[in-house]
């Protein structure tokens, strides 16, 4: 018998390690390779994400989750085994067993990494029991919260609260069980756990902690009913339980590998198990009495054994660490380290804000000198420079306090600058700051180029914001322009400017300029920025940091004419307007002389005051009732509206107090470029909805949303965004689509251009707003909640503030112009603009 | 032309010595003021901390005729300041008065000086 020269390598399990492993093997095997590589899976569906597994809730989409393309297996002469487990090893002949055949193996990679642990309770077999670990799982939720109400989960770890989430996209009223006393009780302290805790159920889910559930009956109002140790209960119509996680090691038990007293299958640090041709990674994996429930460490193991396999002996696994970054239901949670101060002689520091409901901890060596470990909740923020402090060993500064406290105390932190070259920026995929220079001076040009080639930022995403200012400051140490800078004092976009601005919370241009730019800017970013900073903290742009940075028409809140006077524009929102309120305007407009023109915005635009009769004219109409209508700015203009079913024979609904409510809701929030919206009562589409940045068209069941619409240069027919809202979900809606607007466009860029520049289009508005892909919709929503609630009408402030009212004088030195030196003649009756001057740009 | 561009333009007086504006209070810092004396009309920017704190250039906008160059924004490239005409963006160098954007076009400067907490205009150096 001759014997055949082909190796067999099996793999038993196709999760995102084993997958990993596939992946590091093919890249090390030369052209002729006499390894014949076979992999077994367990479920139906090749290696997916299980990480981003949650967004298969918001878009129901489970081919995107999967990891590699359906040709890459037979591309790469991979035999994957798809619904076809192992059963059993055979070490003595050196086969595996499944249900179809018997296969040999010269090398056997155990990847099956861990199942879901389900407590012993009384009832947990009933149908509506479920775990969160496989598509398969997701499904079963889905199907079980039809005509469901309420969900629990328990357990209340990290995964434990992303399952609550899920039940909440499922519409369900969600609730969480934890045994212990609080929240994440492996990586957060008590303070941290408090905090999550109650920024938690302010987002509507009710968490009770301390609860031992001892068994599981029939409800009476929902399915089931959870009997808790205490004697209390709690009705729900589905439960999901994470309770813990347990490593995948039956087959490497039957087969009589040496395990840990808790299970694990025991490695060394070449990820052989006790049978030298049998290697075992990912969760399943033991080593040094640890196991290891994140992908990075999983992704380490697996570089190793795909080494060792090829003969490269040099590599080894030796230990990983077990730092998270996470948002759980839209609040920021991070561990890193010794989060809990278990080294001997540590101290800690700690800032806790329960203003802004923010708490972090610095959990530092005796000496003070090295970070061990933190716990941040409520800003991760300070998550990258932190980690790479604890990862790297970097020596912390004089002050370190200064690492936690919020950054209006002016201390920069670790900026890419100062990060060794052998600093890790992405522990998925092992890549540190030097290989990035690598591969930037090999060529690459561009943040997408840098993770295809180096993978980075490719895994768990938790190293995307470092690694792409890192990208950024080493382009521009090497001379290289970023098309997409500002003007010459950013090189920034305007979205990653608003990025920082929000991260660092950045208060006044002043602060950025000095922080991220250059220079003293110009007509291009002072305004933009002054625009940023107004959407992200709303303070009144006239407030003095921000007035040298306003707009012409920004800094004295009314438009700027062609003779250098001013037009005034009361908001009248919805274009209703009592009589009396009518005659006020038309008392000042006659007053001031005023030009008086009903707009195409269903209002009322007075023409030709000057800087000098601005505040006595707002006056007077702040005193009738009046606010300021924000023709000026780069924000919110009219809602449009029709008269609806108050009055029309064909209205469904009534669509004038629906264009006020809007109206009111978003006046004065500062956006890229000017907002428009319109609201009709019924497809006859009076208000001309269909030809607005938001329109709102009634049915009989609510409202149907159009987004991205506008008139104007180059007029663009709005999208059915989506049909039959109720007006909770359209709020809901329309603040998430502002604020990812004000989020990622473009300078000066309406909503129809920015969203045609999306890559993904309309679809991926969609898998963002409404199904929440990004997992960003519940800080859209409060971060617009902010917007809302920091509302003030700018006139009123100005006029309140005898400073901010000093500013409105035509000359500092002399008496307020007469009107007729602007040169005025009648015209019908009213007074306009001498003719002849025109300026020469109208003529063009 | 208007009216007050016409009457502040059309007959520029013969100054011999300098004479008081008004006072830095007045000024508003990186931004513009209008200030006037006899004729003219003079949009004064004030840049603390810089190596030229005070230009003083004509608050006439040159395409338009109207008086509005004091409100447009300041900027600065590669070092040197200039303002942003409010109507048409057009941009003009603060230190002489020139415009970037169209040779045609140029913004009458004047002599202008910070001295105690007070603004003066200088007579013209010819
Ligand atoms: C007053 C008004 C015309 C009127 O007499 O009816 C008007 C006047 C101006 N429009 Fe308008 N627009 C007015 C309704 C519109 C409409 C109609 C509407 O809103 O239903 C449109 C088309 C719809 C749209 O925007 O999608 C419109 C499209 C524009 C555009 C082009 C925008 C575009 O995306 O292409 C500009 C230029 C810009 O914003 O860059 C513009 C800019 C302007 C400016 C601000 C130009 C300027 O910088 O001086 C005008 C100044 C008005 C002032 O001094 O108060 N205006 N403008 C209308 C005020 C509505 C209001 O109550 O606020
Ligand atoms: C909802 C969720 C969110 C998560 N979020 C994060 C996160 O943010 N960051 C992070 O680092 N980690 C996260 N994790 C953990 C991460 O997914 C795991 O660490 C990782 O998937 C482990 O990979 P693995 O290959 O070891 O195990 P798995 O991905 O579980 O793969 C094991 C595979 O082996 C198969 N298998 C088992 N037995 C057999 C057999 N006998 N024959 C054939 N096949 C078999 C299983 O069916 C499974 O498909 C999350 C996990 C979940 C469930
Ligand atoms: S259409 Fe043109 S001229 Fe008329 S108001 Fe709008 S911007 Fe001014
Ligand atoms: S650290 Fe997970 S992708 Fe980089």
């Amino acid at each position: 018998m001759t014997t055949s020269i082909t190796k067999q390598l099996l793999v038993i399990g196709n999760g995102m390690v084993g997958q990993h492993f596939i992946e590091q093997w093919l890249a090390l095997q030369q052209e002729n390779s006499d390894w014949q590589l076979t992999v077994f899976a367990f479920e139906d569906r090749p290696a997916y994400d299980r990480v981003h597994l949650s967004d298969y809730f918001s878009d129901g989409n489970a081919g995107k989750l999967q990891l590699a393309a359906d040709s890459f297996y037979s591309d790469n002469d991979v035999t994957l085994k798809l619904n076809e487990p192992v059963l059993a090893i055979d070490r003595a002949a050196k086969t595996v067993t499944t249900a179809k055949a018997r296969y040999f193996y010269d090398k056997l990679v155990l990847a099956t990494g861990s199942y879901p642990f389900v407590p012993q309770i009384a009832g947990n077999d009933n149908a509506h029991c479920l775990v969160y670990r496989t598509i398969a799982d997701l499904e079963a939720i889905s199907a079980s919260s039809l005509g469901a109400r309420i969900g629990v989960v328990i357990g209340g770890g990290l995964l434990g609260l992303e399952a609550a989430n899920a039940l909440k996209l499922q519409g369900l009223e969600a609730h969480v069980v934890e045994f212990a006393p609080q929240l994440m009780p492996v990586q957060l302290d008590k303070d941290g756990g408090e905090l999550l805790r109650r920024k938690i159920e302010q987002l509507g889910v009710s968490v009770h902690t301390d609860k031992a559930t001892s068994s599981i009956t029939a409800g009476t109002e929902q399915r089931l009913q959870l009997n808790f140790a205490d004697g209390s209960v709690l009705q729900s119509d589905l439960i999901v339980f994470s309770a813990g996680i347990r490593p995948q090691d039956q087959l490497g038990k039957d087969a009589g590998l040496e395990l840990g007293a808790r299970g694990g299958i025991v490695i060394n640090n070449q990820c052989q198990s006790s049978d030298s041709d049998i290697y075992a990674i990912g969760e399943c994996a033991l080593w040094q009495g640890q196991l290891f429930g994140l992908v990075a460490p999983g992704y380490q193991m697996a570089r190793t054994a795909a080494a060792v396999l090829s003969g490269d002996n040099s590599h080894s696994f030796t230990g990983a660490d077990m730092s998270t970054k996470l948002k759980l239901l839209g609040v920021d949670v991070g561990s890193i380290g010794d989060a809990h101060g278990r080294t001997p002689g540590s101290i800690s520091l700690r800032y806790r804000n329960d203003l802004l409901g923010e708490y972090r901890k610095l959990v530092l060596s005796a000496d003070g000198k090295q970070l061990l470990g933190a716990v941040l909740v409520g800003d991760n923020s300070y998550y990258d420079s932190l980690l790479q402090y604890a990862l790297n060993g970097i020596a912390l500064p004089a002050d370190p306090q200064s690492l936690i406290l919020p950054q209006s105390s002016g201390k920069v932190l670790l900026g890419p600058a100062a990060l060794p070259a052998t600093a890790t920026l992405c522990s998925c995929h092992n890549v540190s700051k030097g290989a990035i220079c690598a591969a930037l001076d090999s060529g690459v040009r561009d943040l997408a180029g840098i993770k295809s080639c180096t993978k980075a930022a490719t895994g768990c995403g938790g190293c995307a914001a470092l690694l792409k200012s890192v990208v950024e400051h080493e382009l521009s140490e090497r001379g290289v322009a970023v098309s997409t800078d500002l003007c010459e004092h950013f090189s920034y976009s305007r979205q990653q400017l608003y990025h920082l601005v929000r991260v660092d919370g950045i208060k006044t241009f002043n602060q950025l300029i000095q922080r991220h730019g250059r220079g003293h800017g110009c007509e291009i970013c002072k305004p933009a920025v002054a625009s940023i900073l107004a959407s992200c903290w709303n303070e009144p742009v006239l407030a003095k940091p921000h007035v040298a940075l306003q707009d012409t028409n920004d800094t004295f809140l009314a438009n700027m004419q062609k003779n250098g006077t001013y037009s005034v524009v009361p908001r009248i929102a919805g274009g209703e307007i009592t009589p009396a309120m009518l005659i006020s305007i038309g008392k000042v407009a006659e007053q001031y002389q005023l030009y008086t023109k009903i707009t195409g915005g269903q209002r009322i635009d007075l023409f030709g005051a000057t800087l000098d009769q601005l505040p006595l004219i707002w006056q007077q109409l702040i005193d009738a009732g009046f606010e300021t209508g924000h023709a000026y700015g780069k924000s919110l203009r009219t809602v449009k509206s029709c008269v609806g079913s108050t009055w029309c024979r064909y209205g469904v609904q009534d669509s004038v107090s629906m264009a006020i409510l809007l109206e009111n809701r978003y006046k004065g929030v500062r956006a890229p470029h000017k907002i428009k919206m319109a609201v009709s009562g019924c497809t006859r589409e009076c208000a001309e909805a269909q030809s607005k940045d938001v329109g709102v068209i009634a049915t009989e069941n609510g409202w149907n949303l159009y987004v991205c619409g506008n008139g104007g240069m180059k007029p663009r027919h709005a999208d059915l965004f989506a049909t039959d809202l109720n007006d909770e979900q359209l709020l809901s809606y329309v603040d998430r689509l502002l604020m990812f607007y004000i989020k990622t466009a473009d300078r000066l860029q309406r909503t129809a251009t920015w969203m045609n520049n999306l890559e993904g289009g309309l679809d991926y508005l969609r898998d963002v707003i409404i199904h929440d892909s990004l997992g960003l919709g519940a800080e859209l929503e409060a971060q617009m909640q902010l917007l809302i609630s920091n509302y003030q009408c700018e006139w009123q402030t100005v006029l309140a503030d005898p400073l901010q009212r000093a500013r409105f004088k035509s000359y500092v030195n002399a008496a307020a112009p007469a009107r007729s030196e602007f040169g005025f003649v009648p015209e019908r009756g009213q007074l306009i603009p001498i003719r002849q001057l025109n300026n020469k740009e109208t003529d063009v | 032309m208007n009216q007050l561009a016409y009457a502040l333009d059309s007959q520029p007086g013969v100054q011999q010595q300098p004479v008081l504006l008004c006072q830095q209070q007045d000024l508003v810092p990186f931004c513009g003021v209008a200030a006037r004396f006899a004729e003219h009309a003079i949009a004064l920017f004030y840049l603390p901390g810089q190596e030229v704190e005070l230009y003083g250039v004509s608050h006439i906008d040159p395409a338009t005729g109207a008086p509005v160059i004091a409100h447009g924004l300041l900027g600065e490239s590669k070092g040197e300041f200039y303002i942003a005409a409010p109507l048409h963006k057009q941009q003009y160098r603060l230190s002489d008065g020139q415009c970037l954007s169209d040779s045609t076009l140029k913004l009458q400067v004047f002599e202008v000086q910070l001295q105690h907490a007070q603004v003066w205009l200088l007579p013209p150096t010819e």
